[in-house]
């Protein structure tokens, strides 16, 4: 059922990907997003981040695609012709793209993650997972313990069956405890980035007005 | 197969790919934003598959929030820009776009 319903997520994900990066009509493009947003928050879910995938449907649905929206509906003029990629930028494009996929590809499939150890009969032995390497250096990190010192991967079982664990309030009181805590100076350096950001993008939006509009406001005043 | 850490890293990558190939085909500016969205997403998702299944627990999903709301900021002021520029050369096309004032 798990397996199920990963697919048809990844499924709706790539889908949505795949028309925003081809699509010839940037509207198309824009909706297709708004699949590949949803599909992520599904796959957010499937991973045990609830607090995430309500996040990205917030933030990703609800506030930067309709920015993205805006900025095709203004600066597209109705009736013109969509200009598309010349096939030469297209082609070199897609290359790279392409060996770039398959390098990535190369590492996931050729790593420890997911080495099959076999034993001295040469039948598969042990499937070592990430989180059995306890020598890796993020499973030593603080991160990985709760308020009270207890490792979270006992706590939340190990990766292996976290996926029944039930009745966990979910990841939102975690994620308020460590913004409070181990992560207040990244909080707030990020709050002010945030502030700053939009402030700036207000500014270089706004359209100096033109000598008639300063002198009407003038005569207001 | 069952699902576990390399699914989720597979479909990042494919993400990060389209995202890679859309910002260096597409010939509108609000499409290369768009390719942008996609690898931030390709990148979370990462993050959220070791947080799951590579011991990394809740430090993964603290470091998808930061880049959640690195992405917000992006979008406005990049749309802020891509504004100004639609008024100044009358084109998304990044190709046109090629002086610094005119």
């Amino acid at each position: 059922m798990f397996d199920i319903i990963f697919y048809i997520f990844g499924a709706i994900t790539v889908v949505g990907a795949l028309t925003t990066a081809l699509a010839k009509n940037i509207v198309y493009a824009a909706f297709a997003l708004l699949f590949t947003f949803f599909g992520i928050a599904g796959l957010y879910v499937m991973a045990n981040a609830d607090f995430l995938a309500v996040t990205q449907l917030l933030v990703y649905v609800g506030g930067i695609l309709i920015l993205l929206i805006f900025g095709v509906m203004l600066t597209t003029r109705i009736g013109r012709v969509d200009i598309r990629a010349t096939t030469g930028s297209r082609w070199v494009a897609g290359v790279l793209a392409l060996g770039l996929f398959a390098i990535l590809m190369a590492a996931f499939f050729g790593t420890a993650a997911t080495h099959v150890e076999k034993g001295a009969d040469g039948k598969p032995k042990t499937v070592s997972s990430w989180a059995s390497h306890s020598s890796l250096p993020w499973s030593q990190s603080k991160w990985n313990k709760d308020a009270t010192g207890e490792a979270l991967n006992v706590k939340y079982g190990s990766p292996d069956e976290a996926k029944t664990h039930e009745g966990s309030s979910g990841t939102a009181t975690e994620i308020g405890a460590l913004f409070l805590t181990d992560f207040l100076l990244p909080f707030e350096v990020i709050s002010v980035l945030i502030l700053v950001s939009l402030l700036g993008a207000t500014m270089i939006a706004r359209t100096e007005p033109t000598p008639e509009e300063e002198a009407i406001a003038e005569s207001v005043s | 197969m069952t699902v576990g850490l390399n699914h989720f890293l597979v479909i990042g990558a494919i993400l990060f790919v389209l995202g890679i190939f859309a910002m260096l085909s597409r010939r509108n500016v609000i499409a290369v934003l768009m390719g942008v969205e996609l690898i931030l997403n390709a990148a979370n998702i990462n993050f959220i598959a070791f947080s799951r299944y590579g011991g990394v627990n809740i430090g993964g999903q603290m470091a998808a929030i930061f880049v959640i709301v690195i992405a917000a900021g992006e979008a406005a002021v990049a749309l802020a820009i891509v504004l100004n520029i639609y008024k100044n050369f009358k084109s998304v096309n990044p190709s046109e776009v090629d002086s610094l004032r005119d």
